[in-house]
């Protein structure tokens, strides 16, 4: 009788557990199941690339494109940032691999906030990714091709 | 009773570790960004549409095919080849056609002193960055003269003097683009009878007076004398011819040469 109350006891632990965990929990329908997993994929669809041609000498050189999220979530988030290590945030020169003296600064609207690359922005609850970007270039910048890669990064929550 | 309990809580570690994957699905893109610096051009020489280096005044005026030769222009769209001229006062640019080696433009001149004679250096500014060689060429200075109107003096009193003018409206007019020059107004048959109207083979006695303003005195009209604007576009002119009682009837008349210099 003392194993059964034990047994009982034990059972109700690990229905307790398994329901207080945050994912069964979740009101939303489960819409979709990979790998044992249950989420709401999200598909990012990244800006097509932007060629900002050439960039002015001590001027600003403006450029946009636009991407796209494809997702059944209702709650979901696409961070943008220059991932890459050394130089992060900064356009790279393509032949000897020095960066730009300023970094690239990018937003999500052509006259809102422009933050670095590096430090990048949030795009939160919606599927279309209008993209700018601009490059400030000084006179002590070297002659030559540059480039960055923008990661965009989307999750779903 | 202890391996079931081992069992609950091996799988319940099981099910809080696999919690945090099964929250949130991911997806990643990639946009890239690419653009370039331009090297500054090289420039060796300028010419005009005949092959020199020198623009010719008498504007408003288009200078077709000044071609600026060199190494390092940019092709590009958006390079924004530009031409730098200094002084650039009365110098436009326009048409601007660029080959890697070659910038080809029209450059317009404004007219009279709003494009000054005189020497211009030129460089090429290209995606923000500026030749540091240059090249010169030099505006041409020019001036054309409009002589007054004809003036009609009717009868000469043989005993009198009759004058006559071509002011205002009727003055002469001079078109340059230099800011000192100055214009004569002479005869310039330098004969005999330079300064005098003529019939024929015939003179007047007296020699026709001429001056340049109301106020001042006449100057004789002939070829070693006449009188001299300075410095002004308008040329008004005011004459007077005196009779003599030996001058011939007829009909008598003297040009009176306009002649600009700088």
């Amino acid at each position: 009788m003392k194993n059964r109350g034990i047994t009982v006891f034990i059972s109700i632990l690990c229905l307790t557990l398994v329901l207080a965990s945050p994912a069964m929990a979740a009101q939303k329908p489960v819409t979709k199941t990979r790998a044992g997993a249950n989420y709401d994929p999200i598909t990012v669809n990244a800006p097509s690339d932007i060629n900002l041609g050439v960039m002015t000498v001590n001027g600003r050189t403006p450029g946009n494109n636009i991407g796209s999220v494809e997702t059944e979530a209702s709650d979901f988030s696409v961070i943008v940032k220059d991932l890459k290590s050394p130089y992060q945030g900064y356009m790279i020169n393509t032949t000897t691999g020095n960066p730009l003296s300023i970094e690239l600064y990018i937003s999500n609207e052509e006259h809102g906030i422009y933050y670095a690359a590096d430090v990048g922005f949030e795009f939160d609850n919606v599927k279309s990714l209008p993209f700018y970007v601009y490059q400030d270039v000084t006179s002590g910048d070297a002659p030559g091709s540059y480039s960055i890669i923008i990661t965009f990064t989307g999750t779903t929550k | 009773m202890k391996k079931f309990l081992a069992i609950c809580l091996v799988l319940a570690m099981v099910l809080t570790i696999a919690i945090p994957t099964a929250v949130s699905a991911g997806s990643s893109d990639n946009a890239n960004v690419g653009g370039t610096v331009l090297a500054k051009p090289g420039l060796s020489s300028i010419t005009n549409g005949n092959g020199t280096p020198n623009l010719t005044g008498g504007g408003p005026k288009d200078i077709t095919d000044v071609e600026i030769n060199g190494t390092g222009f940019s092709t590009d769209s958006t390079a924004n080849v530009t031409i730098n001229v200094s002084p650039v006062t009365g110098i436009t640019t326009k048409d601007i056609v660029v080959t890697a080696t070659k910038v080809t433009a029209t450059f317009t001149l404004a007219a009279g002193t709003g494009t000054p004679a005189g020497d211009r250096t030129v460089t090429v500014t290209q995606g923000g960055v500026t030749s540091t060689d240059t090249v010169t060429f030099t505006v041409g200075g020019y001036i054309n003269v409009t002589a007054p109107q004809a003036i009609t003096l009717g009868v000469i009193n043989l005993l009198g003097t009759v004058t006559g003018s071509s002011t205002a409206g009727n003055a002469g007019a001079v078109d340059t683009n230099e800011t000192t020059y100055s214009v004569s107004a002479k005869d310039a048959n330098a004969g005999g009878n330079s300064g005098h109207m003529v019939s024929g083979g015939n003179a007047l006695t007296n020699e026709l007076m001429i001056k340049a303003a109301s106020g001042d005195g006449y100057s004789q009209s002939d070829s070693t004398h006449g009188i001299t604007y300075s410095s002004t576009t308008t040329l008004p002119v005011y004459v007077s011819q005196q009779g003599n009682a030996n001058d011939q009837a007829g009909s008598y008349s003297i040009t009176i040469t306009f002649t600009g210099s700088y």
